[in-house]
């Protein structure tokens, strides 16, 4: 049982811990991305340029995944009439599944199917959610392994700093 | 005269099991001072399953597995490496068990039992328990070196540091310096079933060639998850199933 108790106050400890941190970029150009929404339709990473865009990997088996969707929503709200986009990629499932799973949690912000994880290898993808931050010029800025609360200050500012000038 | 032949075969058999069994210890002593607990599940047949288990409280799967496999010959040990260190029930913990200690496991296993030894693990004790292989491999004879004679990893973390978004993931050294059959199995439900050809990959760089199979419907942990879906508790069913053809597979016989 105290085992059991440990255990459960270090994973508690380790999801707090895990409280997400962006990591500023240092890595290589933005690779690719193109990819086909739930309705079929074709979207490429330049048709977004001159807005700043989150590029997320994420899938409905995925637990933190899960939590941080409302909290994404409650972003977009917040940045709504800003140039910022949210790309949600789904690593893999069904058009069937992810359909259900998003009119079930009334997503309104953009998901794009990887049925072949193309995108997970292009952009070297290990753990969901893996969060990618771009700005307006389409280079990643920002990167954010794991689970996070996205309208949180913290992330609104850094957001907020990639958007284009007036 | 029927009665005693039936009492002296009775005693036979009791004897006979008793000597096939007495080989299994219920704790081991290793040289680091470490007292390292053991559950066996004894089996007659040659090939002895030493199965490092991420913790000991959600693994009635595994204890069910090894009840089935003893019936087909295969026997089993669970060192209960987390007890001994005081680690918490995590399956992180394994990373921290010494690879010495590993070693000196596989090396006492060989010797008591007088089998072949399987190394069967998950997750972040993937590690760990390659690199103990390959220091036992390393001062181990020629001849004496088949006894080690495969591992089987479920959803194996191999990665020497938690890979960032976006940045080629570096795996330990270990993955390139094992010369070992192995087996893996990998949830579909994972990042890790994309980067499951890689790591074969860098595997084969090394010389160990490894066969593999991605599990549809489930994550990683499926066997001791405490929020398993209903599909990944069917799956965790299959476990004794799952291992009995991964040995197939390495043509690991009883």
């Amino acid at each position: 049982m105290k085992k059991l108790l440990l255990g459960l106050f270090c994973l508690f400890l380790l999801s707090s811990a895990q409280a997400s941190e962006l990591k500023p970029w240092k890595g290589a150009t933005t690779p690719p991305l193109a990819l086909k929404d739930l309705k079929g339709k074709a979207h490429k990473l330049e048709d977004y340029r001159g807005k700043v865009v989150m590029v997320q990997f994420w899938a409905t088996w995925c637990p933190p995944c899960l939590k941080e969707m409302p909290a994404m929503q409650r972003l977009e709200k917040k940045m709504a009439g800003k140039p910022f986009v949210i790309l949600a990629v789904n690593m893999g499932e069904t058009n069937k599944d992810v359909s259900d799973f998003v009119k079930k949690m009334n997503i309104n912000f953009t998901v794009l199917m990887d049925e072949e994880g193309d995108g997970v290898g292009a952009w070297k993808v290990f753990v969901a959610p893996s969060t990618f931050l771009l700005d307006p010029q389409g280079n990643i800025r920002h990167t954010l392994q794991g689970g996070a609360e996205w309208d949180e200050p913290v992330y609104v500012k850094a957001i907020s700093e990639l958007l284009p000038s007036r | 005269m029927a009665f005693f032949r039936l009492v002296t075969l009775g005693l036979a058999l009791l004897f006979s099991l008793g000597t096939a069994f007495a080989a299994s210890p219920s704790s081991l002593s290793l040289s680091t001072g470490t007292e390292v607990s053991l559950r066996t599940y004894p089996a007659q047949g040659n090939t002895l399953l030493i199965w490092f288990v991420c913790d000991e409280g959600h693994s009635a799967n595994e204890a069910r597995t090894a009840g089935v496999l003893a019936s087909y010959g295969y026997e089993t040990w669970f060192p209960d490496m987390l007890d001994a260190h005081f680690l918490p029930i995590l399956p992180s913990s394994l990373e921290k068990i010494p690879p010495d200690e590993i070693k000196e496991i596989i090396a006492q296993a060989i010797k008591l039992s007088g089998k072949k030894v399987v190394l069967i693990t998950a997750g972040h004790g993937a590690t760990p328990i390659l690199r103990g292989a390959k220091a036992w491999q390393d001062e181990a004879s020629e001849q004496d070196r088949s006894a080690l004679a495969g591992a089987l990893l479920f959803y194996p973390d191999l990665y020497s540091v938690s890979p960032a978004p976006g940045v080629e993931a570096q795996y330990h050294p270990i993955v390139t310096q094992t010369r070992l059959p192995l087996f893996i199995y990998q949830g579909h439900l994972s990042p890790g079933r994309w980067w499951l050809e890689h790591l074969k990959v860098e595997f084969a760089r090394g010389g160990t060639k490894v066969k593999s199979k991605i599990l549809p419907k489930v994550r990683s942990h499926f066997y001791v998850r405490l929020d398993a879906t209903p599909a990944e508790n069917a799956m965790a069913e299959q476990l004794p199933e799952l291992v009995l053809d991964a040995l197939n597979q390495l043509e690991i016989k009883p």
